[in-house]
């Protein structure tokens, strides 16, 4: 027999993916927020009599009618649109216990597929607290399914769902939930008949497919699998007659549902024990969205955020410098001097671990992000910032894509999938890269370091450079999305509708396995990408070998150094000569191999013997050719300036080519970020000067 | 190990690692530039959404 497919559907920030996470042992992304899932993902569980079963979690929606490309992949795989999977033979819906209402809409559309259906009553520990009781035998009676409780996030009623999985005896519900009005009946029965003759589609399908065309024709001609005319033709005709009837056939079916739903909800919760007045989450929404401590609270956090990066990650940091440097000396000390030996040292040694430095940063980074996106507070952001954004046009549902490019642009370039409009998703894949991506920490604490090298100067000073790279960031982003919406890509800015969370404890081991997983993808990076470019680029700067050069001859000479050469006119203006010209061409790749290539070049002492420095101190030492300072605070700052703008992410352009199906939308950015980049510097060069730094 | 030894395994070196980056570069040409990329955020391949 073959395995059971299971589909996990629900509202967004339902808990799917929590509870696809229990079941399968994977670790897919969650958060909460919604929008978290933007393509389907397949695991595998085990039932109780072992027997194995597959299941796909399904991004969330509210209804079947859905438009935006993330949404529009649960209506395609439960209708068996999809060529690359299977239809479920089985549903499990998720349902957030604390709304029940809305989210019963979804399951009496699920319910019409025709399936076997298990609905799943998660955050039953919230609906508790809130005081809501709610019969589960009468919900189970009523929808005519199995109905269990659960609590994904501390792994409660996983057995139970396990168990109703495990049943032999699933059939889909005997009779509809609801009842279509009078008015559509025959138009439905037609159109029933419609396609189970065109498309040779079964009872059950064939309905809720009639129903899902009648309800929104557009979303399910959008899937992109034709529509039979013969059905199309039905659909024409009843759409006509009632017009000229100047009947709302749409508002008649969405108002039927509600109607059994809210007689659903209004049997099967007792709402006595919820207290009247402002619930905790509330009282604390009053603070954290308020037009003015709201902002107050968002720059607290960030500061603490930047405040920490610098602060906590100050011992771990030296333990790994001073590993990088004993190990290069111990190699240094153990082989003979020669070329490989230098590789090992100057290459290997340096390049990568110029770059693991910025290890215990980067984990303090993402120790915060989980810890905000699973407190609910990334929502609240998203509220404040929805304020900005829709002064600049940006569809409200751009903030989750642009949260998300924080840690990294390509997650938030996919997450535009929730965007409906093609225009607005574009704006936001635009000026997704602008965002401060996790590749730019190193970059910016390196540059920070050699900017304020003193340990007198106070950490704040540090803090306020790295929150002004990002808000220079954001700002860039708002900046150019409201340039794209009144130029290449017009349009009016829909509303957001952004439903608040609430405020849930963070589970540790959830944010600890999160921490893990960019450590290893971070670790992962330095040994394989970062590792390879050092090593081409030592090679880069050591040959052609020059007889009888010092070492800065050498370099000078070497590929690298007349590659740098060649470029140095044009960066010159900046204020950067051609060795920092290699790493802005070597960082192409990833933005933080211009640290790696820094400590490639740089690493090349007179005195081979010399032991390895730390990589701020060898910047330090750097001077131009008249014994001048090189990375002088007037340069560090605009090279942070030019790692805000320039598109300096080759995964990023892969994936925007790919998002938007061309190559024009990539060669744009890369040539608007990139123009930007360098007149932002040329600016912020002039100005300096005139004010007297150099 | 004499310097001759040392240069040719350097040069040894240096070209796995430009076969590397070239068979990378290839290869997520190919596959999915999301999990090749090593970006972390756990998505699976791309695929051109439906008009």
């Amino acid at each position: 027999m073959a395995e059971p497919v299971f589909a996990f559907v629900g509202n967004p920030n339902c808990g799917k993916s929590t509870l696809f996470n229990a079941l399968t042992g994977l670790r897919q992304k969650v958060g909460n927020y919604p929008g978290v899932t933007v393509e389907k993902k397949i695991g595998e569980c085990f039932s109780q009599h072992g027997r194995r079963m597959q299941i796909i979690d399904l991004p969330g929606a509210y209804s079947l009618a859905a438009r935006s490309p993330d949404e529009a992949v649960m209506r395609d795989v439960l209708l068996g649109r999809r060529a690359d999977t299977p239809r479920p033979d089985r549903v499990v819906c998720i349902v957030d216990a604390t709304n029940l209402e809305r989210n019963l809409y979804l399951v009496s559309q699920i319910l019409d597929l025709g399936l076997p259906v298990i609905v799943v009553l998660n955050m039953m520990d919230l609906a508790v607290a809130h005081g809501l009781r709610i019969d589960v035998d009468a919900l189970a009676r009523r929808l005519g399914v199995p109905v269990v409780t659960c609590q994904a996030n501390a792994g409660v009623g996983l057995t139970e769902l396990r168990v109703a999985m495990s049943r032999s005896d699933l059939t889909p519900p005997a009779a509809p939930l609801w009842t279509t009005p009078a008015d559509i009946v025959p138009a439905l029965e037609a159109l029933v008949a419609a396609i189970a003759r065109e498309e040779r589609s079964e009872a059950a399908p064939a309905r809720a497919e009639a129903l899902l065309l009648l309800s929104d024709r557009a979303a399910v001609e959008s899937s992109g699998v034709p529509v039979a005319p013969a059905v199309l033709s039905v659909v024409d005709r009843w759409e006509g007659h009632w017009r000229a009837a100047d009947f709302d056939w749409r508002g008649a079916l969405v108002a039927a549902r509600y109607e059994a739903v809210g007689a659903i909800v209004r049997e099967v919760v007792d709402t006595a024990q919820v207290e009247d007045g402002p619930s905790l989450s509330d009282r604390v929404d009053a603070v954290v969205v308020h037009p003015v401590w709201g902002w107050v609270t968002l720059v607290a956090v960030m500061a603490t955020m930047f405040l920490s990066i610098f602060t906590l990650a100050e011992y771990p940091m030296g333990w790994i410098d001073g590993g990088v440097s004993w190990l290069a000396d111990t190699v240094r000390g153990a082989m003979a001097p020669g070329d490989l030996r230098e590789l090992l040292t100057d290459g290997v040694i340096a390049g990568v671990g110029g770059i693991l430095v910025f290890l215990p940063q980067i984990l303090i980074l993402f120790f915060f992000i989980g810890l905000l996106e699973q407190t609910g507070y990334m929502a609240r952001a998203a509220f404040m910032m929805d304020r900005l954004m829709s002064r600049v046009g940006l569809d409200g549902k751009s903030f989750i894509p642009l949260l998300s490019s924080y840690a990294c642009a390509i997650p938030g370039i996919m997450a535009t999938r929730t965007i409906e409009s093609r225009k607005d998703r574009l704006v936001t894949i635009l000026v997704a890269p602008l965002m401060t991506c996790s590749a730019r920490l190193p970059v910016y604490l390196l540059l920070i370091a050699a900017i304020v090298p003193e340990e007198r100067v106070p950490v704040l000073t540090k803090v306020g450079l790295m929150f002004a790279m990002f808000a220079l960031g954001t700002g860039g982003a708002f900046l150019f999305a409201w340039l794209f919406k009144r130029t290449l890509l017009r349009g009016e800015a829909p509303m957001m509708i952004l439903e608040l969370p609430p405020y849930r404890l963070p589970s540790l081991l959830s944010v600890a396995l999160h921490m893990g997983e960019r450590a290893f993808m971070f670790l992962r990076k330095a040994g394989t990408v970062i590792l390879a470019i050092s090593i081409v680029l030592w090679a880069l700067t050591t040959f052609p070998r020059q007889p009888d050069a010092t070492a800065a001859e050498q370099i000078a000479q070497s590929y690298a150094g007349r590659i740098g050469h060649a470029i140095e006119p044009v960066i010159r203006p900046l204020g950067f000569d051609w060795q920092i010209g290699v790493g802005l061409i070597t960082s192409f790749a990833a933005r933080e191999v211009f640290v790696s290539s820094m400590a490639v070049i740089f690493n090349v002492d007179e005195n081979e013997e010399d032991s390895t420095v730390p990589l701020r101190q060898a910047l330090l030492a750097a001077r131009w050719p008249d014994g001048r300072e090189l990375f002088t605070p007037l340069v560090c700052f605009t090279l942070m300036v030019f790692y805000v703008f320039a598109m300096q992410c080759v995964s990023t352009i892969v994936v925007v080519r790919r998002e938007t199906g061309s190559w024009r939308w990539p060669l744009l950015q890369i040539g608007y970020m990139t123009t930007t980049a360098w007149v932002a510097c040329f600016a912020v060069r002039n100005i300096g000067l005139a004010l007297g730094f150099h | 190990m004499d310097q001759s030894t040392q240069t040719l395994l350097a040069l040894a070196v240096v070209g796995a690692a430009l076969g590397y980056l070239l068979w990378r570069w290839l290869g997520r040409r190919r596959g999915s530039a999301c999990d090749e990329g090593g970006c972390g955020c756990g998505k699976g391949a791309l695929k051109k959404p439906r008009k």
